[in-house]
């Protein structure tokens, strides 16, 4: 079996982001990186499989990054199971929306034959939840989105996915896009050892160029970010008279606060 | 001075380095930098969720459980050779570990209770057959160790311990009896290296397992910090152990307890660089969301003279510690790493940089307490309660200056090794102190007045600050003779005269570097720290020298001696307000240390 896992390195989510002032662009020198935490479940995922699966089964971790996004492929991809990694380095798709994002991963998924292609069910800093679903429909093979519980039969999966309050079972025919959900297992940590010697895996870097592609184009871009407003200092409602503070306290939240 | 192709410990007295010699966090390369995230991710998964039943309800059995955890993760095996399923990691890498599992709280003295000193006696001391017994299992965290050496009598004397080994009738066993105090780990330990006399006066180390029988575990003690850490008496009773599990040579276990306290107050240094960086995350944000008189408290002048001084202090504990592993990383690597005593062989590189050891452990302990001090004032009344951490670090940090020696033990060390390189003729010391004597009661040099460079003065200073630490200890050896060591009020002075100038000295030799790197502009943050650095320690040299003389010399001799030191400490004193206000700005800006 032959297994894709499509990862994103994304900002640690403790990141102190400092915006003076509304702005088309964030200064991110100061990010601390990290793997998608839900793509830390895909690969964990990938890694139990081949476990099981043993001998002729291939893990390739698959992500579109700059060149500090190796780290993130070695520790906690190769050095937890992973077998070999892409990198398509394009400067070009750094902050890509979700399409571009994944008409570039097709492109190298395409050049695989993968049997499964695991990915999170969303990544953390834009939070789209769209590239899992999007890929699927690329490479027109079939999906199951946010799923906590996975099994593989002969050519197909059983997976179940969260929905809105509840759970659903899907059942479909490999190949097929499945992105993971918080539950599905617990990722182990990589060990030292491992991180050391995940540099002597294959690693492969590509351009768009390479993949006999155009850079997608961009739909739309970001005009400003703008950061929440400042904490408005606390007004006191005297309670002198019960009811007459409960009256204020009424009309402060539906006339000034407009939040009833 | 030393013949080798690398500088020794205590050199630095005398030669002035050159910046790319040295070795600095900036300098970490990708497999460690994702070695300390890996050490990152394993407290936060690991400890953070078990954080109030260790630390707050003292749970040290589950130190157990999660050694073998960090055993499974390659946590333990930094130091084991590869070929007994170890790393065999650099020193720097040691010490990013020691540096980031500090974070952890008591489980790092767990950590270092197992792969430090309960793990590093068998490394450079054990025959081949203990290695290959041991160390692999030590390595995973499969058996689990600890390191006996202080008794109810004895602590920094640790030399006077009175429990016995008698070698039984047939000769295959020694019997110890005695009882061993404050041993971490020991509630859930496998192993104990016990040190024991022979003979009743042949100092030898032993490895025992509690399997051998005749090991009683006392109970937890109640201590004031580090309370998820185990700590008990072990009282040995005819415990049986096998000749073959004699550590190093009869009569030599002095020689591996020295050795491995040297590596421990290394570490040690290396985990309270980490603790003032958690006081730093834990305060800064804190100052910057608590408002009093309508401003956020760390815009006021105290609060942030506070957040840069513990910011200045950390980053001159980090720079001794990773300039102190480059410099041990280079002396090991001149050794041939194929040949059969490399372990043992290293550890005495380690050994010709104890001075350095000793500078580190007193200036980063303590450090790490100043840390630790202004960050629970800086929260005020939430400081001193424990729904907030710093509480716990201010309890948890006091060990550090205990154990390991104390910090008074090491103060003597530092100017007694060094006295002790000069006498053997390893170090020209006393030459260089002479010379420097002679020169203050020459004709002082003139300097043109102008505007110094960058770090010209600081530099220039930094330069003083040796030739002051050099002259107080020249002095007191020739005017104290083999009395000196009475004299422990000079020798303390002395001693922090030596580690102010290591201390000073690393953190400009780490700015210059930076600034070759990236730009005097890029440098800039740790500029201002540098010169924060020094004008504080010059001013303080000044005492310390003054103190010194005055404890030495009397009469003309010791005015004209003042009066060379007030040469030598003559500086324009820094703008201390403004410094501070823009350290603490990179500081307040970082939520934190902001390197
Ligand atoms: C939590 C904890 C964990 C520990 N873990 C271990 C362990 O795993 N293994 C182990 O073997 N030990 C361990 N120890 C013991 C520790 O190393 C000793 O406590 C330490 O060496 C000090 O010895 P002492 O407590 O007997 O104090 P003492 O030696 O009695 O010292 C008392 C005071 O006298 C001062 N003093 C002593 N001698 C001199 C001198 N010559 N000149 C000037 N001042 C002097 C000391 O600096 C100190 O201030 C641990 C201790 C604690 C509290
Ligand atoms: C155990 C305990 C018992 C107490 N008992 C009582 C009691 O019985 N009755 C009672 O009324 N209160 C009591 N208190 C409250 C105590 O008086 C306050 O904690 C104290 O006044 C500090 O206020 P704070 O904790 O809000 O700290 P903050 O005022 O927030 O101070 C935080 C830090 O900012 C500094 N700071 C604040 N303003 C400035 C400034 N303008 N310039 C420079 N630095 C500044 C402070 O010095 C401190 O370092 C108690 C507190 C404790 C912890």
């Amino acid at each position: 079996m032959k297994i894709a896992v499509c990862v994103k390195q994304v900002p640690d989510s403790e990141t102190r982001i400092t915006l003076a002032a509304p702005g088309p662009e964030l200064d991110r020198s100061g990010f601390t990186r990290v793997l998608n935490p839900y793509d830390a479940y895909a690969v964990e995922e990938a890694v139990r499989i081949k476990e099981r699966l043993g001998a002729g089964c291939e893990i390739t971790v698959v992500t579109i990054g700059p060149i500090r996004a190796v780290e993130t492929l070695k520790k906690d991809c190769l050095a937890v199971g992973c077998d070999r990694a892409i990198r398509v380095d394009e400067p070009a798709l750094e902050n890509a929306e979700p399409l571009q994002t994944a008409k570039v991963l097709a492109a190298v998924l395409r050049r695989g034959a993968y049997d499964l292609i695991l990915t999170g069910k969303q990544a953390i800093d834009d939070d789209s939840a769209q590239v899992g679903p999007m890929l699927a429909e690329l490479l027109d093979c079939s999906q199951a989105t946010v799923v906590t519980k996975l099994e593989l039969g002969e050519g197909v999966f059983t997976a179940t996915c969260e929905i809105e309050g509840g759970a659903a079972v899907v059942r479909g025919s490999l190949p097929a896009v499945i992105t993971c959900q918080k539950g599905l297992n617990e990722p182990r940590l990589p060990s030292l050892p491992n991180i050391m010697k995940a540099g002597m895996k294959p690693q492969e870097t590509l351009t768009c160029a390479d993949l006999g592609l155009g850079i997608p184009a961009a739909r739309s871009r970001v005009t400003t970010y703008t950061p929440p407003p400042p904490r408005a200092a606390c007004r006191m409602v005297a309670a002198d008279d019960p009811a007459a503070a409960a009256r204020e306290l009424a009309r402060l939240l539906r006339d000034e606060a407009k939040v009833i | 001075m030393s013949q080798q192709n690398y500088p020794t410990g205590g050199e630095f007295l005398l030669r002035a380095a050159a910046p790319a010699e040295i070795f600095t966090p900036e300098d970490f390369d990708e497999n460690q930098r994702m070695i300390a995230q890996a050490a990152r991710d394993f407290i936060q998964q690991k400890i953070e969720p078990r954080r109030e039943q260790i630390e707050y309800q003292g749970d040290t059995a589950l130190g157990a459980p999660l050694l073998k955890e960090a055993g499974a993760m390659g946590l333990l095996a930094v130091d084991v050779p590869e070929r007994f399923g170890g790393m065999g990691a650099d020193k720097a890498t040691v010490m990013i570990i020691s540096e980031l599992i500090s974070r952890s709280g008591s489980f790092a003295v767990q950590h270092g209770a197992q792969a430090g000193i309960g793990t590093l006696p068998i490394v450079y001391f054990g025959t081949e057959a203990q290695k290959a017994q041991y160390l692999p299992r030590l390595a995973t965290g499969e058996l689990l160790t600890s390191y006996a050496l202080t008794e109810p009598g004895s602590g920094s004397d640790a030399l006077a311990a009175r429990t016995t080994a008698t070698l039984n009738p047939a000769g295959t066993h020694y019997l110890l009896n005695g009882v061993k105090q404050y041993i971490s780990n020991a509630g859930f330990a496998d192993l104990f290296i016990v040190f024991a006399k022979i003979d009743g006066d042949k100092f030898t180390g032993f490895i025992v397992e509690k399997a051998f029988g005749g090991v009683v575990i006392g109970a937890e003690e109640k201590k004031m910090g580090i309370k998820g850490s185990s700590t008990c008496q072990v009282i040995l009773e005819d415990c049986p152990v096998p000749v073959g599990n004699v550590l190093g040579e009869v009569g030599k276990g002095h020689h591996i307890a020295f050795n491995i306290l040297n590596v421990g107050r290394f570490k040690l240094g290396a985990s309270s660089v980490g603790g003032c960086k958690l006081a730093l995350e834990w305060a800064v944000p804190y100052t910057s969301q608590r408002e009093q008189f309508g401003a956020p408290i760390n815009t006021f002048g105290l609060i942030r003279a506070k957040i840069a001084d513990v910011t200045a202090a950390a980053f001159a504990a980090e720079s001794m510690v990773y300039r102190t592993a480059g410099l041990l990383d280079r002396a090991i690597a001149t050794l041939d790493k194929g040949a059969p005593d490399y372990d043992l062989k290293s550890i005495l590189k380690v050994e010709e940089f104890s001075i350095e050891c000793s500078m580190i452990k007193i200036f980063a302990t303590e450090a790490m307490a100043l840390a630790a001090e202004e960050g629970v004032q800086m929260l005020g009344g939430y400081g001193y309660c424990q729904e907030y951490g710093l509480e716990r670090l201010y309890r948890d940090e006091r060990i550090n200056r205990i154990f390991e020696g104390t910090n008074e033990i090491n103060r003597l060390l530092v100017p007694g090794l060094l006295l002790r390189k000069a006498l053997k003729g390893e170090l020209p010391l006393l030459q260089a102190a002479q010379k420097i004597a002679e020169e203050l009661m020459g004709v002082p040099e003139f300097v043109a007045p102008g505007e110094p460079g960058f770090l010209e003065q600081e530099a220039k200073l930094v330069a003083n600050l040796k030739k002051t630490a050099l002259a107080a200890l020249g002095i007191a050896a020739r005017t104290f003779g083999d009395k000196l060591k009475d004299q422990q009020e000079v020798l303390a002075d002395c001693a922090d005269l030596v580690i102010a100038a290591y201390a000073c000295e690393s953190a400009l030799l780490r700015t210059q570097k930076q600034a070759e790197r990236a730009g005097r502009d890029g440098a800039a943050l740790m500029a201002d720290i540098t010169t924060l650095c020094v004008n504080d320690a010059v001013e303080r040299s000044a005492e310390l020298g003054r103190r010194a003389l005055a404890n030495t010399l009397a009469g003309d001799e010791l005015r004209t001696m003042l009066a060379g030191l007030r040469r030598l400490t003559k500086h324009d004193p820094a703008p201390r307000a403004k410094l501070h206000d823009r350290i603490a700005a990179a500081a307040i800006a970082a939520g934190g240390y902001p390197f």
